[in-house]
């Protein structure tokens, strides 16, 4: 499709951005960001992100989707676990965005006859919409699902943008052919409202971009596939170059706290923040920085890694060995398990491919925390 | 009942007929065959579909009624607007009730009905999926107030439906949309989408997008939109020979991407 005749939205110009930048977001992640907004703006009908574990494309896309014009609702599809939470989540967003006056009637926490419910429901029934099952959460997930994108078009005015961060989770932990139908009904969804543009989020080879190469799946072809990676530790010395006005952090501390944060820009900033204001130079500043927030999520970490043991029956060895530079079939375990953990650790976000054919942990305060707790077998087998 | 292959335009040729046809002023009731393991939810849509259009036609008098009168259909058969409620066994649903509303909205405005259902053949793999395309052919094979409109994709299912039981022959005509679209089509109209969205595509772009196509409507469209884009970021209106020979190359390793 090519962009919509006369229904390009409104995006500020670069020099607006320049004012209005967030060092934080865009640090790293400037190519993505002026990719994303420029394909955004074009009205795409359905965008799929794909974005590696910790690569900061949550906060990137919502930055993105505010520099839009016009009606635009973002979902966490963290919180839901099917089609009818989903629906759920996107019609309390739709409310809470975009009729925000109605929002304590909805969520049922201001009386059930309150002018600004009653508005609202006299204005969906006019356009067909009846809101209580799905205010409610009742009936089969698909149905609500569409009741949902019926609502966001309606109190939209025909024109919406509807971004949902971390589908991928949602899709990967329903059988098959539930996500199948989930995916079936989104598309469904767009088909009604051509003035609906969807933006979905996933981890890579996640469910939603098989979907679009799979001759054989609704979603075949049916939107446009972006592919975010982590940035690299350089891209953050590059991009100072434009972001530089937004941030007093010195370059050399910024370039060394990415390094230790291995890229992962949420963290690169907290070790910035936690670095001390004086000391011998940048390095060891960002080092200090780095063991600070290691000391301070140490323990949020160990439970994590008690946690891999209920993901997978051998998470913890996979993880062990990616956290210590061996291959995760360098397991003693069959490769099909071992490719089951990885598929699942993928899935969650807690492992990732920086490249074809090599494995890494997700998060580098994990990995560090196991390195430094490895099983004593790791240390046989060390490279 | 239009067959080809997937992605070569047989919706967008049956959305524009129904377009066409809704504003001489006939009502489409538009349905994607959902995939399911039974026709319940096939058929709630009909339900939700018949029940909304005349909501979607307030200002339409001959329609003003639709609403009631689909209620009023179904309390007379016993039926709730929720399907839901009549249980999860497949063989509880009235199929043929519920599938002859698009004929009921037909007799109330006194114009035929276009029932466009997309990628029937999902409904092959029903449960009660014969019965669904039987009763079709029983309600409408014959019937003049109701014109039934398929597209479908999946070649073995739609011969399925043609043979024995089903005889969907009797109901519609095949027709086989071609994959490829004259490249006098596309050299013709594509300037004119190009205007449509704001762009002037100069002659030799114009070519290089026409010729990368060969006729493939996904991959000529999919190079015009990567040029359209480039031509954005540029902050051009003009699609010139650079902007097309990019767009072409990111056409191009998109359609290898999805092979």
């Amino acid at each position: 499709m090519l962009p919509r005749p006369g229904a390009t939205l409104r995006k500020m110009p670069d020099p607006a951005l320049l004012q209005t930048g967030n060092a934080e977001v865009l640090t790293g992640r400037l190519a993505e960001y002026r990719e994303l907004v420029d394909l955004l703006a074009e009205r795409p009908g359905l965008t799929v992100i794909t974005a590696d574990p910790w690569s900061g494309t949550s906060d990137l896309l919502g930055a993105a989707i505010e520099e839009l014009d016009g009606a635009r609702v973002s979902v966490d599809a963290r919180a839901c676990a099917d089609s009818l939470d989903l629906a759920m989540a996107i019609a309390d967003m739709t409310v809470t965005q975009l009729a925000p006056d109605a929002a304590a009637w909805w969520m049922r926490t201001a009386p059930p006859a309150g002018a600004a419910g009653l508005r609202l429901a006299r204005r969906l029934g006019r356009e067909g919409v009846d809101l209580d099952d799905l205010r409610l959460g009742g009936g089969p997930g698909e149905r609500r699902l569409a009741e949902a994108m019926e609502l966001l078009v309606a109190l939209a005015g025909g024109d919406a943008v509807l971004a949902v961060d971390h589908l991928g989770l949602v899709l990967s932990a329903l059988p098959a052919h539930e996500a199948r139908q989930l995916l079936g009904e989104l598309r469904a969804a767009r088909r009604r409202h051509p003035g609906l543009d969807l933006v979905l989020v996933e981890h890579p080879d996640g469910p939603v971009s098989s979907a679009l190469a799979d001759s054989g799946h609704p979603l075949y072809r049916a939107g446009q596939l972006l592919r975010f990676r982590r940035p690299r530790p350089a891209r953050f010395l590059g991009d100072l170059a434009v972001t530089r006005p937004w941030t007093d952090g010195p370059v050399e501390l910024i370039g060394a706290a990415a390094e230790l944060a291995g890229g992962v820009p949420a963290l690169t900033w907290r070790v910035l923040e936690l670095a001390p204001s004086d000391g011998e130079d940048d390095h060891t500043r960002a080092l200090s920085g780095w063991r600070r927030l290691r000391r301070m999520t140490a323990a949020q970490t160990a439970r994590q890694w008690d946690l891999l043991r209920r993901v997978h029956p051998i998470a913890q060895p996979v993880v062990a060995a990616m956290s210590v530079g061996l291959r995760p079939h360098a397991v003693a375990a069959n490769s099909k398990s071992i490719n089951d953990a990885l598929s699942r650790l993928r899935e969650l976000g807690a492992a990732w491919q920086p490249e074809p054919r090599r494995w890494a942990l997700g998060d580098p305060l994990l990995a560090a925390w196991v390195r430094d707790h490895a099983p004593p077998w790791t240390a046989r087998r060390r490279p | 009942m239009l067959t080809g292959d997937r992605r070569i335009g047989k919706t967008t040729v049956c959305d524009a007929a129904c377009d066409q046809v809704q504003r001489d002023g006939m009502v489409v009731v538009e349905i994607e065959v959902p995939e399911r393991p039974d026709a319940s939810a096939l058929l709630q849509l009909v339900v939700d579909r018949c029940s909304r259009i005349s909501l979607a036609a307030t200002g339409r008098r001959m329609l003003r009624a639709a609403r009631p009168l689909i209620e009023k259909v179904l309390r007379d058969e016993g039926i709730p607007l929720d399907l839901g409620q009549l249980g999860p066994e497949p063989g509880a649903l009235p199929t043929r009730a519920l599938l002859s509303l698009p004929s009921r909205l037909a007799e109330e405005a006194g114009e035929p009905v276009v029932f466009f259902l997309d990628e029937l053949q999902r409904a092959v793999d029903y449960a009660d999926g014969e019965q669904v395309l039987g009763d079709l052919v029983d309600l409408y094979g014959g019937a003049t107030d109701v014109v039934v409109l398929v597209d479908g994709s999946k070649e073995r299912a739609l011969e399925g439906m043609l043979g024995a039981p089903v005889q969907f022959g009797k109901l519609c005509d095949r027709l086989s949309l071609e994959p490829r679209i004259p490249t006098y089509t596309w050299r013709e109209s594509l300037p004119g989408r190009f205007r449509q969205a704001g762009l002037e595509v100069q002659p030799e772009a114009l070519e290089a997008l026409v010729t990368f196509g060969d006729g493939r409507p996904y991959a000529t469209m999919t190079a015009a939109r990567y040029a359209a884009l480039n031509a954005r970021k540029l902050g051009s209106e003009i699609i010139g020979a650079f902007e097309a020979q990019e767009g072409v190359a990111e056409a191009r390793r998109h359609l290898e991407e999805d092979a």
